[in-house]
């Protein structure tokens, strides 16, 4: 609290995300980026504000939903670079893919928390559809690598042994 | 650009692909290392070796060299020194194996050198070096006569050498460096019946001279017997009336008959059992009529017979002490053996030669060597006793001074088992035990419960108290050290020897903890020995005692014999039951009664079932509809299938449920391997290379019939039959030509391993087969024989081995999760642990078509020298291994037996499950306890500085 | 007689695998089988047919049997119920001329669950003399009586396969083609370090070059720092 206050004045394009001013505690909304109140109100042409910001949050909520999305040609390019054989480096690269995905899925919430509007449920689910295409590209990945147990073999050290239902004994006679 | 970035694809796949080759590579090699060898320190640590030498054949006292010893030489075809203090084997020679090897004369050691005459047609006479017990000089006795042609009796066959069975006639005798070869023989014509003498020199094998002597009296059953420098002979035993004696030497006598009246003092009756009496002197023994008594006749120009009856057990022995001749006479009664030494001539007793001892080992023990020095302190005798238990004893000044047990140098069958919990886990035990009767009886008596808790803790601390003031514990029936350890690795050896003696070893140090002899039984075939050890109740059934049985025939009817005892002490449980029937066949059936004691089925010659105990005859019924045995007739080449279905309670009753019948006239059955019945397989099928599921057909009722071809045609051929015991079922077979024996075989999982001698290629090889349901599996849940109908895929593959193999066994461990390794025996002493992926009939000829975990194919199988577990310590002439699971899955007890024991572990699949022995504990604590420290002062440092930082 | 005791000729052609064929020369069998459906312990066989191998390896064969009276199938369903076997007794006479009888035995409830199918396995030895006759059948385990009276037989012959030799010529083949392969190799990679490389090395002298004359002052200093220390 104590050193944003200076820093306002010393930058221009300083944003801070982490802490809300007190002027701003009104502002249900975080402010988009690039936004810097000190800024609009030097500038004080509202209507002007009203509209560029209306237009900005569409913009850059598309940004965010259109991500995942944008991410699917560069991740097949890393597949393909990666190959199919098992190792620390492909592994490593196909778990980032997994993981990258389920974790955004995860924070869902929390990413679509600034975007409002008429097009968030639509970015919202577009957003999720691209991490489901992420995964199930990485799924691909994994299958194609042979990561995935679905093969009878996988399945192997859990068969039980057949339990025996006659018992023969004997041999070479003794007499 | 473009091309660029294919091109880094490429290169990037084909380092990939490298590293893939790399991996196989480092895993192709590192199975080669696949069984960790010792290191220089742990020599002796899980192991032990023990020499043996055999029962005693002949033996004499080395008194010419500067370390007095006994040379002795055995049943065992070994010749061998024995520290005269100790008893230990100075040094040991195994000559041949069977008739060859047979040690037929040993003398001259008086005379500094060591001579034996040994094996059959050519005999191979060898001069020794008795310090070190090498071989001086060898050479053969291949006695060519051409006057024996007109011999009836002794043919020649092809190869120019006598009748092999007149080897057995052959009297040797070894004096002053000259070996004497004695054959009396009987021509049909009485005026030609002579005693040919042929002198060698025995060093060179020179003839020295031959002569024949005229010995008229000898006829077609004339027993006759060697009494230096006489033979003397009795006719036909029961019908002869007179002794005759000859002088071997002396160009111009003639020969001595001594009627019956002459020695036993009375016309009637005949004559029997004429036998030498070893020692210094020609003295040979006579008994009448197979009486009770036998009497002797001292042999000299003007022989004389004693007129004093000894007891026909007496073992007799002639030895010189202050220049007299004494009769040591040995008898054996009540567990207490008597020598009694008396003057020769006089029959004057001599106290202070004559002994009384009484010791565990020493059961009617007859002297095989003698020797009576002149001391300062007056004359003592050392005497070397054999008993009939094979153990060998060493008699000095009437005391007892060592005894070898020589039985363990002939093994039947071993049973490998858990030690029992100490005394303080058996308190508790009982605890929970009575704890578990309280439930039973739906009574919940807590305050007694309580005071039983209290009670028993309170024995626990004043226990502890007692050991912490250095009180003497309350005496226990069992050793302290004899307990179950924590991995279970300490181990009962059950050892059954063919004399009929039982030992009990433990596994640590191979110490003999008990033994204990069974008298009057015997294999159940003269040729094989055969004997049977069941484990009827382990040792984790506290209070009941554990429980063995042994299976054997009665000397004199051949009847089943059954012997019960507690294989932790080696006490009898109940008396010996003596069968009224010859057992046929027995097994050991899978369930137990309700004193956790396992019922053995027994099938007599009349194929009529007996369950022993009788009383578990109810349990045995109530599961009978799935018990199945068979037979297999070496003979008749017939195996049949009984069905216990139509038991009931009262009765059981067998009946044929399949026969199956391999004709003798071309081919023998050698063997029928089943497998082991504690067996677990884990894994139930392999990963293809597809990834799909090679299903693996493990059908616990499997059997490898063993055949042998028999006649001109069929001969050199080896046939292996896989046989369903329980349907009659035929699985598989094949057929090897131009392989002889000797055949091995390993039947465990789902494989076989073979060997044989290729007859073509002249070497052993080792073939596997390999049984595969499929890629489905017909019945996940259960095997039943009798359902499964679907005969396997078989895999099957050939390999060269460098080495000819003694025998071969498989290792066994608790879950069957480790991977299974073959203990190899080989000729030169060796214990291979040849990993069983080496024999896998799935490697791959073709290098393309890898599979998970499988080495491309060679047609060799290297024999890795630290695979070698026994490393220097040569086993001679192994007869079997025993293996056995131990507590810790990854390991597998292993012990060795055959003329020699030896007992280690293996881990087929390394120590998976336990810390290295030198892992260093402190080091890792030390580490971890730095770690948590340092990280604590990182985080008082790291916030200080934030401070600063925030201060700045 | 009312009960269809027919002779039905069944003509079942087996085609056996022709791996392995061990048998030197060709046979036939003739088999006379009998069955017991009595309980009991001790069998009480009855005629059941003939069957003839006329070709131990093709298997051809050539089964006449009678097919079961009602009875007789009532027989078989008590035994079924009871869960004991159906025996069979089959007397083997070969082309060697030798007879030898063989027992085997199959639960009787498989029978009757396959509709009286049932396969006899003829197994021979290296010289072509039986060695066992084992019956099975399919099942499913059924203990009601099947529609059919008539047996449905199907015979096979079986006979050792070879056994394996060591391959030591596809091994000996494959070092050849290794060596080959290596001398190959070797003669390829025969050349220089330096005309193997020379595409890489030019490149990164060419490179080093450029920077040296576009930074004349670096080299002329690292030049004369070699002079010094000389």
């Amino acid at each position: 609290m104590a050193t944003s206050k200076p820093n306002t004045r010393k930058l221009k394009w300083s944003l801070d995300f982490a802490h809300k001013n007190k002027q701003e505690k009104s502002v249900d909304v975080a402010a988009p980026p690039g936004y810097n109140p000190s800024v609009a109100l030097a500038h004080n042409t509202e209507a002007l504000r009203e509209s560029d910001s209306n237009h900005l949050i569409i913009k850059k909520s598309w940004d965010l939903a259109l991500g995942p999305l944008k991410q699917v040609p560069m991740n097949l390019f890393i597949m393909y670079m990666a190959g199919n054989s098992i190792s620390i480096f492909p592994i490593m690269m196909v778990g980032m893919l997994i993981i990258r995905p389920v974790k955004a899925l995860f924070t869902l919430q929390q990413t679509f928390k600034v975007i409002e509007g008429t097009h968030a449920f639509g970015q919202k689910f577009v957003f999720f559809l691209g991490q489901l295409v992420n995964i199930a590209l990485a799924l691909y990945k994994c299958q194609s690598m042979g990561l995935l147990p679905t093969h009878a073999s996988d399945w192997l050290a859990f068969v039980e042994p057949q339990t025996r239902v006659e018992y023969g004994g004997g041999g070479i006679i003794y007499v | 650009m473009g091309p660029f970035v294919p091109d880094l694809r490429g290169k990037f796949n084909r380092f990939l692909s490298d590293i893939q080759l790399l991996q196989y590579l480092i895993v192709f090699f590192g199975l080669f290392n696949l069984s960790l060898c010792l290191y220089e320190d742990q020599v002796g640590k899980f192991d032990w070796r023990q020499n043996y030498v055999g029962k005693i054949k002949f033996a004499s006292f080395d008194t010419v060299s500067a370390a007095k010893k006994i040379i002795v030489a055995t049943e065992e075809n070994v010749v061998a020194a024995l520290n005269l203090k100790s008893g230990q084997i100075l040094w040991r020679r195994v000559l041949e194996q069977g008739c060859a090897g047979h040690v037929r004369a040993l003398g001259g050691v008086s005379d500094g050198d060591l001579i034996t005459v040994s094996g059959g047609v050519p005999a191979i006479v060898r001069a020794w070096d008795l310090a070190t017990g090498h071989i001086l000089n060898e050479w053969p006795l291949a006695e060519q006569n051409p006057e024996r042609l007109d011999s009836p009796l002794i043919s020649f066959n092809t190869t120019g050498l006598y009748d092999p069975e007149r080897i057995e006639d052959v009297m040797w005798h070894i004096k002053d460096g000259t070996l004497h070869h004695i054959l009396p023989t009987y021509n049909g014509d009485a005026h030609k019946t002579e005693v040919e003498v042929t002198s060698y020199d025995s060093k060179t094998g020179e003839k020295l001279k031959s002569r024949k002597i005229d010995a008229a009296f000898i006829s077609k059953e004339s027993t006759c017997v060697l009494a230096v420098p006489y033979i003397a002979c009795i006719d036909q035993p029961d019908l002869a009336d007179k002794v005759y004696i000859q002088h071997l030497y002396a160009t111009d006598s003639d020969f001595q008959a001594i009627p019956v009246i002459q020695i036993f003092g009375s016309e009637t009756g005949h004559l029997s059992n004429l036998e030498s009496v070893p020692g210094d002197e020609p003295v040979v023994s006579v008994s009448r009529d197979n009486g009770q008594t036998k009497r002797i006749i001292v042999i000299n120009t003007e022989s004389a017979p004693i007129p004093n009856d000894l007891s026909k057990d007496t073992a007799l022995y002639i030895t010189t002490a202050d220049e007299g001749k004494v009769l040591l006479q040995t008898s054996f009664e009540n567990q207490v053996a008597n020598v009694a030494a008396v003057e020769l001539s006089t029959f004057s007793p001599i106290p202070n030669l004559s002994v009384s001892l009484s010791h565990n080992s020493i059961q009617a023990p007859t002297i095989v060597a003698s020797i009576c020095p002149r001391q300062p302190k007056g004359t003592g005798c050392r005497h070397l006793l054999s008993s009939e238990d094979h153990s060998v004893a060493l008699l000095q000044h009437s005391r007892l001074v060592w005894v070898r047990e020589e039985a363990l140098a002939n093994i039947v069958a071993v049973e490998m088992m858990e030690l029992p919990m100490s005394d303080r886990e058996q308190a508790i035990e009982t605890e929970f035990d009575q704890k578990e009767n309280f439930d039973v009886d739906g009574s919940w008596d807590v305050v007694s419960m309580m005071v039983r808790r209290i009670c028993s803790q309170a024995n626990q601390l004043k226990g502890l108290l007692q050991a912490v003031m250095g009180f003497s514990p309350p005496q226990s029936t069992q050793r302290a050290d004899l307990v179950r350890d924590e991995f279970g690795l300490h181990k009962m050896i059950v050892a059954v020897t063919s004399a009929g003696k039982i030992y009990g070893i433990e596994s640590k140090r191979g110490e003999i903890i008990w033994q204990l002899r069974v008298k009057n039984i015997t294999g159940f075939s003269k040729a094989s020995k055969k004997m049977v050890l069941y484990v009827q109740r382990g040792s984790r059934h506290f209070p009941h005692p554990p429980q063995c049985a042994l299976l054997a025939a009665d000397k004199e009817t051949g009847n089943g014999v059954i012997y019960t005892f507690n294989p932790m002490t080696g006490q009898p449980l109940g008396e010996v039951t003596r069968l009224g029937y010859k057992i046929k066949q027995s097994m050991l059936l899978h369930v137990s009664t309700d004193d956790f004691l396992r019922p053995i089925i027994l099938l007599d010659t009349e194929d009529s079932v007996h369950a022993f105990p009788e009383s578990a005859k109810a349990t045995a019924a109530s599961v009978a509809k799935s018990v199945y045995i068979f037979t297999a007739d070496q003979e008749t080449g017939v195996l049949s299938g009984f069905s216990l279905a139509y038991s009931t309670p009262e009765e059981l009753i067998a009946h044929m449920v399949w026969q199956v019948i391999l004709p003798t006239k071309t081919q023998q059955i050698v063997d029928v391997v089943s497998k082991s019945t504690i067996e677990r397989v884990h894994s139930q099928g392999r990963v293809l290379g597809d990834r799909s599921v090679l299903y693996k057909y493990i059908n616990p009722n499997l059997v490898a019939i063993v055949v042998q071809g028999v006649g001109s045609t069929h001969k050199n051929t080896l046939t292996l039959y896989l046989l369903d015991v329980v349907s009659g079922a035929m699985v598989f077979s094949v057929v090897h030509k131009r392989v002889r024996g000797p055949f091995h075989v390993v039947h465990s999982e789902n494989w076989l391993v073979y060997s044989y001698f290729n007859e073509k290629s002249r070497r052993t090889e080792i073939a596997t087969l390999e049984l595969y349901e499929g890629k489905t599996q017909s019945n996940t849940t259960a095997f039943s024989s009798l359902t499964t109908t679907v005969l396997p895929i078989v895999e099957r593959q050939a390999f060269i081995f460098p080495a000819s193999i003694e025998f071969l066994q498989e290792t066994i461990t608790e879950k069957g999760i480790t991977s299974k390794h073959i203990m190899v025996a080989l000729a030169n002493g060796g214990i291979l642990e040849l990993p069983w992926m080496l024999v896998d009939p799935r490697r791959p000829i073709n290098p393309e078509m890898r599979e998970e975990g499988v080495i491309p194919y060679m047609p060799e199988i290297p024999i890795q020298m630290d695979a070698i577990v026994n490393y220097n310590q040569s086993i001679a002439r192994v007869s079997g291994i025993h293996t056995s699971p131990s507590g810790l899955e990854s390991t597998c007890l292993v012990f060795v037996y055959g003329l020699d024991l030896f007992y280690t572990r293996v881990a087929p699949s390394k120590t998976f499950d336990v810390l290295k022995e030198d892992f260093d504990y402190y080091l890792i604590t030390i580490v971890l306890l730095a770690l948590t420290v340092s990280s604590y002062v990182t985080k008082k440092l790291a916030s200080r500085k934030a401070q600063k930082q925030a201060w700045k | 007689m009312n009960s269809p005791y027919t002779w039905i000729p069944v003509l079942l052609a087996v085609i056996l695998s022709a791996v392995g064929s061990e048998l030197d020369y060709d046979g036939w069998l003739r088999l006379r089988v009998w069955h017991a459906l009595n309980k009991g312990p001790m069998p009480n066989f009855i005629e059941r047919g003939n069957i003839t191998v006329t070709s131990v390896r093709s298997g051809a064969s050539t089964v006449a049997q009678a097919g079961l009276k009602s009875s007789e199938l009532d027989e078989l369903r008590k035994l079924a119920e009871d869960d004991r076997e159906y025996r069979l007794k089959a007397s083997v006479r070969g082309s060697s001329g030798t007879e030898t009888t063989f027992f085997t035995s199959v639960p009787a409830c498989l029978v009757l669950g396959s509709e009286l199918e049932d396969f006899l396995t003829v197994w021979l030895d290296g010289a072509a003399e039986p060695v066992a006759v084992s019956l099975s059948s399919y099942g499913p385990c059924s203990r009601e009586v099947p529609s059919t009276q008539m047996w449905t037989t199907e015979v096979q012959v079986r006979y050792p396969e070879a056994g394996p030799v060591p391959d030591t010529a596809t091994y000996i083949q494959k070092l050849e083609r290794e060596r080959e392969a290596r001398e190959r190799g070797e003669t390829k990679d025969n050349r220089s370090f330096l005309a193997k490389y020379w595409m890489y090395i030019v490149p990164a002298v060419i490179f080093v070059l450029l920077s040296s004359a576009t930074n004349p002052e670096a080299g002329g200093a690292g030049g004369g720092g070699g002079g010094a220390q000389r």
